[in-house]
């Protein structure tokens, strides 16, 4: 087995048979017929060709394996995976393609019930950046959530030896986009305008009212006397 | 408790590798091999690089010139060609070595 340590950077091309351990910076392109794990502190700048391959740190670079690709929780990669089988832990985060043309196995750990069934990496902040899902034409489809802050690739505890800034191409210049497959959902934050019509229970449009009796605004829930101003949530509750 | 880098048997690196700890060459580096730690080059290495280093010890095949800090030993069944420049070399009983050499005083 073969550690490459948290110190050295590699620079070049490197194949191996035996299984790879990485905990530096391999500025290689990587083929190994064995196992290939890129540990916490491991930065990977190149495209992986191997066997297998397990990521706990960071890959920019588009990874082939023969037979499995473990995207474990401080994964972060940038590139394109191509493996018959993939194992996605919670937290790991992936901004590429996945091709897994015989659709063996797919498993997807879920920690938490609240996470939807699909390999969706979604990061939750205010506010919130427009979201665009591309149909791509194949059986596969993932939707990849643009990042807030691309800096943070190399936040947290993960030291790099070198500078772990690697500049990232956007998602859209390196896809040819079909304009027509691309569905733009930009919600807005917190909509304080007004309420649209159809939230509004059904009520008879208009009531007569008698004009003398002094009906007590705050307690007049019924909507249909709302103001232009749309004060629905203004104030009520 | 150093961690300690082991390029393994099987390994084949073109091109750079550069650290900051001690690199055990057991496979096959063609190119440049910088640390500021001591590299070995075990039994099985192949190694054609040029190698700069704190410390250097050669038990395989070496070709290249190396630049070193502190000591240089070339053992029993080492192989080396190439230029030396370090303030300590040994070559063993056995070894084969051609190359040149320059002691220079020990920096520091």
């Amino acid at each position: 087995m073969t550690v490459i340590g948290k110190s050295i950077i590699v620079r070049g091309r490197l194949s191996t048979e035996e299984d790879l351990v990485v905990h530096g910076r391999i500025d290689a392109e990587v083929r190994s017929t064995r196992a290939v794990r890129v540990e916490v502190s491991g930065v990977v700048n190149a495209n992986m060709d191997v066997h297998s391959a397990a990521i706990d740190g960071i890959l920019v670079g588009n990874v082939r394996a023969n037979e499995v690709v473990e995207l474990l929780p401080n994964a972060r990669v940038v590139g394109d995976v191509t493996t018959p089988r993939l194992i996605v832990h919670e937290g790991a985060r992936l901004r590429g393609r996945v091709d897994m043309d015989g659709l063996q196995t797919l498993e997807i750990l879920k920690r938490s019930p609240v996470q939807a069934p699909t390999a969706q990496v979604r990061r939750p902040i205010a506010p919130v950046s427009p979201r665009i899902s591309v149909d791509p034409p194949r059986a596969f489809r993932a939707e990849v959530v643009e990042w807030e802050d691309p800096e943070a690739l190399d936040g947290g505890p993960i030291r790099a030896p070198a500078a772990a800034r690697v500049a990232v191409e956007p998602f859209a210049a390196r896809v040819p986009v079909d304009p027509a497959a691309v569905k733009v959902d930009y919600r807005p934050p917190r909509p304080e305008g007004p309420v649209p019509a159809k939230l509004e229970p059904a009520a008879p449009p208009s009531r007569p009212r008698p004009a003398a009796a002094p009906t007590p605004k705050p307690s007049d829930k019924t909507p249909v006397d709302a103001p232009e101003k749309g004060g629905w949530f203004r104030g009520r509750h | 408790m150093e961690e300690k880098t082991v390029l393994g048997r099987t390994i084949e690196i073109e091109g750079e590798i550069e650290g900051d700890e001690d690199l055990v060459v057991q496979g096959t580096v063609r190119g440049n091999i910088r640390s500021r730690r001591d590299v070995t080059v075990d039994g099985t290495g192949d190694v054609e690089a040029t190698i700069t280093s704190r410390n250097l010890s050669i038990s395989g095949k070496l070709k290249g010139n190396v630049d070193v800090k502190a000591r240089v030993e070339l053992c029993k069944e080492g192989t080396m060609i190439g230029d030396i420049r370090a303030p300590r070399i040994v070559l063993a009983d056995g070894s084969k070595f051609k190359g040149g050499i320059e002691t220079v005083p020990t920096d520091g």
